[in-house]
């Protein structure tokens, strides 16, 4: 099932059950309940996508205004109830093991904000004004940062508190709070019940929608540049993989010798791209040969036509000032090197490391080559 | 995104100053009568507006925008008419017009009809949410219903000058602008009613409220300006994609270009979505990228090719499959987009139609182009083929659709209307690979095909 159909089967279910919860318990609040129990699980199925595949769910904000109006009974009825739906509408979703773990971390970051928000209210003496109000909010969703963050480390579920994470959480926790206060008011005011959840999370499903242009036409960007490095190899130019090879070695030592993220992004586009322009040089049909120094000149070339490769187009032509980033050059050479040595001569990694090691040092900085060493330790230590 | 200013026309200029003016002298009446607002909200929300006025988010491809300044124009509407003071409403919209780019280059013509459309649109609103005091205040939902009204009150105010400004400037019909902005009005409803509430809370409660829900609408805002520059890099990289392509083969010098607009011309006559469009302009721009892999020398050696030479360069239709199908969203259409799979199969109602679409604007503009192999056909000729092939190689409602589109445009391609043709000494009938001599009097038959 589209995640389309799976928001309108939820939409669809919430309006039915919340409309029953409200003809049997018409004085009660068995009807928000189950409208907010409902909107928990459109929260899971909506999240604001950030980098290296983590996510937050818009359902963080959702639970910001169960803890602050509802008893702990219902409370966990709603959380759990929500949960276990999602889990079934999750089905399909990657594996069993991811499914139960993102179970785990929900439960856990819901017992967060109940308990950061009702700790929270306790301590500024449970005073219906806007600042104490806020500050138990503002505590709840604090909370669910904590328990996120800590469970994604855990549990490698992406970096959910990098740049784009950062504006995530702030636009869920504001959001929530924004919700919360719709819903329950402050000292009887402002309180426009189960519509103020409903309306104030307008902004945040804004925000959402921008994510997913953002997340989808970054995917499509990064999936271009991988067909174009594809290329040479489907020429027969350079071996298979040797791209993807190489900008994975590349990055790892990027990192490693404290490149700015930046720097590690431009360093990955040129290490993906480093061959491209081989495939404009005019070459005999059926002969290998062609000069690297020509590959590397054209296809710097080439990138440094378009305004968002040009730092590629130069790491890769080398034509770089600044020190940092020359080690970025040499890293790409090097990974690139590497890779030639151990895929296309077939020379075994520590003899290949060795050598490279053993060239003259006005050719590769030490830091660059240790860098390399690390890397492939790194590599064979995650079982890569 | 960042917002600019275009030059202003100067006979606008009249205009602008005679639609601020009036705002203006509402606003004073409305003083004069009522009295003056309360100068902390004033600052504070005519603060928020000019703060809004640059924070717009436009949606790409979909002529929409999302701007927080309607939201607090709303917002100012429910605050002020709590103390009675309509005005107030009317001068922080008076104030919207604000924008710093515009009053760097001082185009104050652009700063007057800004603050005059949203001033408008405020006091249209203040003086209709006024008149329905009773209702408004209800509990919700009633009181949505109500507001509704001063919603749109707000939106005929604030639009209805913008028309006007458009139909002084350029004598263009009423509707037809209308027709334009309507995608644009319907937008700002849901906001306008967001904005009722927000000032609810913000008589509730105070002004702290107020700043979250800016918050996730900037974020929104800032996640939009990233999509954009993401955006543009793909474009700017299919683009270098394209150059290198043509570099290697300079018989087919801006085909991708013309495959992709004459591809847009039959996604738009088969009433295709923005989306849909722009992944169908992305599959016909890189058609050939199989072709980066095809040695130069066979690209663009002169005469016919050997059997081996022509089996080779078809390669570069598998490659394209292969380099397509790693981008997700033109997985879809690469793999049906292989020669074999790209005749028109009418038992076939699952086959996506976008890869018939690129077949025969490729077909189209391989007939019309002079290569170095043979001069270009005429347009007839050409569209005589696509018709006598529909239905057995060509997708018909598809070919029917070029043909309407590029009859409507009353554009003429082929022989004698080339745009960048460089083979002057190109024969007049085929060689090589695609020579379509064909389809000139008394050649042998051959089947069409594209580059």
């Amino acid at each position: 099932m589209t995640r389309r159909r799976r928001v309108v089967l939820v939409c669809v279910l919430g309006l039915v059950a919340g409309t029953i919860a409200h003809l049997v318990d018409s004085n009660g609040r068995a009807d928000a309940l189950t409208f907010l129990a409902a909107g928990l699980v459109l929260g899971e199925l909506l999240a604001l996508r950030l980098e290296d595949r983590g996510a937050l769910p818009l359902s963080y904000a959702v639970l910001v205004v169960l803890a602050s109006s509802f008893s702990l009974h219902e409370y966990l009825f709603a959380v759990l109830g929500a949960e276990l739906v999602s889990i079934l509408l999750r089905i399909t979703d990657r594996s069993r093991g991811w499914r139960i773990t993102i179970f785990g971390v929900r439960l856990a970051v819901a017992a967060a904000t109940y308990a950061a928000y009702q700790g929270a209210w306790h301590l500024v003496g449970e005073r219906e004004q806007v600042a104490p109000v806020l500050c138990a909010l503002a505590a709840a969703a604090g909370a669910q940062l904590l328990v996120d963050v800590t469970a994604s480390k855990l549990f490698r579920l992406g970096a959910s508190f990098a740049a784009r994470g950062r504006l995530a959480w702030l636009a869920i926790a504001s959001s929530g709070m924004l919700m919360a206060i719709g819903y329950r008011g402050v000292n009887g005011h402002g309180r426009v019940g189960i519509w103020g959840p409903l309306l104030f999370s307008t902004p945040l499903l804004a925000a959402w929608y921008a994510f997913e242009r953002l997340d989808s036409a970054t995917r499509s960007y990064r999936q271009t540049i991988e067909a174009l490095a594809m290329a040479p190899e489907l020429g027969g130019m350079v071996p298979p993989g040797h791209a993807e090879r190489v900008a994975t070695l590349a990055t790892a030592m990027g990192e490693l010798l404290g490149l700015s993220p930046g720097d590690v992004r431009d360093l990955e586009m040129a290490a993906l791209l480093h061959h491209l322009g081989q495939v404009t040089l005019d070459d005999p049909v059926g002969e290998r040969g062609v000069d690297p120094a020509e590959v590397t000149a054209v296809t710097g070339a080439m990138l440094r036509e378009i305004r968002p490769l040009v730092a590629a187009g130069e790491i890769i032509a080398g034509d770089v000032d600044d020190p940092k980033r020359r080690l970025a050059v040499q890293a790409l050479r090097l990974a690139s090197e590497y890779d030639d040595l151990t895929v296309r001569d077939h020379v075994p990694g520590d003899l290949a490391v060795e050598s490279l090691r053993s060239a003259p040092s006005y050719v590769y900085d030490e830091r660059v080559v240790v860098a390399l060493e690390r890397a492939l330790r790194d590599r064979i230590s995650a079982g890569r | 995104m960042k917002q600019t200013v275009a030059p202003f026309p100067r006979q606008l200029a009249l205009y602008c100053a005679l639609a601020f003016a009036s705002v203006a002298a509402l606003a004073a009446g409305m003083i004069a009568v009522q009295g003056a607002p309360a100068a902390v909200s004033l600052l504070l929300l005519g603060a928020l507006a000019v703060f809004g006025i640059h924070h717009g988010v436009v949606v790409p491809g979909k002529r929409l925008s999302f701007s927080p300044n309607v939201m607090v124009l709303m917002a100012a509407v429910v605050v002020f008419d709590n103390d009675r003071t309509a005005a107030g409403a009317v001068l922080v919209g008076l104030a919207s017009g604000l924008f710093l780019p515009a009053l760097g280059k001082r185009t104050w013509g652009w700063i007057l009809l800004n603050g005059a459309t949203w001033g408008c649109g405020a006091g249209a609103a203040a003086l209709t949410y006024a008149s329905l005091r009773g209702a408004t205040s209800a509990a919700l939902p009633l009181a949505l219903l109500a507001l509704l009204l001063p919603a749109a009150a707000f939106i005929i105010g604030n639009e209805t000058l913008v028309v006007l400004s458009y139909v002084v400037e350029g004598g263009r019909a009423f509707k037809d602008i209308v027709v334009e902005l309507a995608p644009q009005l319907a937008s700002q409803l849901p906001f306008a009613l967001l904005g009722f509430l927000l000032g609810r809370l913000y008589l509730s409660l105070g002004p702290t409220v107020m700043v979250l829900i800016i918050v996730p609408i900037l974020i929104a805002r800032e996640m939009f300006a990233s999509y954009m520059r993401v955006k543009e890099s793909h474009d700017e990289t299919v683009g270098m994609l394209i150059h290198a392509l043509e570099a290697k083969d300079r018989y087919t010098s801006g085909h991708s270009e013309r495959v992709a607009e004459y591809a847009r011309y039959i996604g738009e006559e088969l009433n295709f979505m923005p989306a849909r469009l722009e992944r169908l302009r992305f599959a016909a721009l890189m058609h050939d990228i199989g072709k980066l892999v095809v040695p130069n020398q066979l690209l663009n050696k002169p005469g016919r090719l050997t059997p081996e030479e022509f089996a080779h360069v078809r390669v570069h239709e598998k490659v394209s499959v292969q380099m397509l199908s790693h981008i997700d969203f033109l997985r879809p259409i690469a793999a049906a987009s292989h020669s074999d799979n790209t005749k028109f199969d009418p038992d076939d109602p699952d086959h996506p139609i976008e890869p018939y679409i690129v077949m025969i604007a490729d077909a189209y503009d391989a007939m019309t182009s002079t290569r170095a192999y043979r001069k270009a056909l005429s347009q007839d000729v050409a569209f005589r083929e696509l018709r006598d092939k529909a239905g057995i190689q060509f997708h018909p409602a598809c070919v029917e659709a070029l043909i309407v589109a590029v009859e409507r445009r009353g554009e003429k391609h082929g022989a004698g209307f080339e745009r960048d043709s460089e083979f002057d000494n190109a024969p007049v009938a085929g060689l090589g690979s695609a020579g379509l001599g064909d389809l000139l009097e008394n050649e042998p038959s051959r089947t069409s095909s594209g580059s």
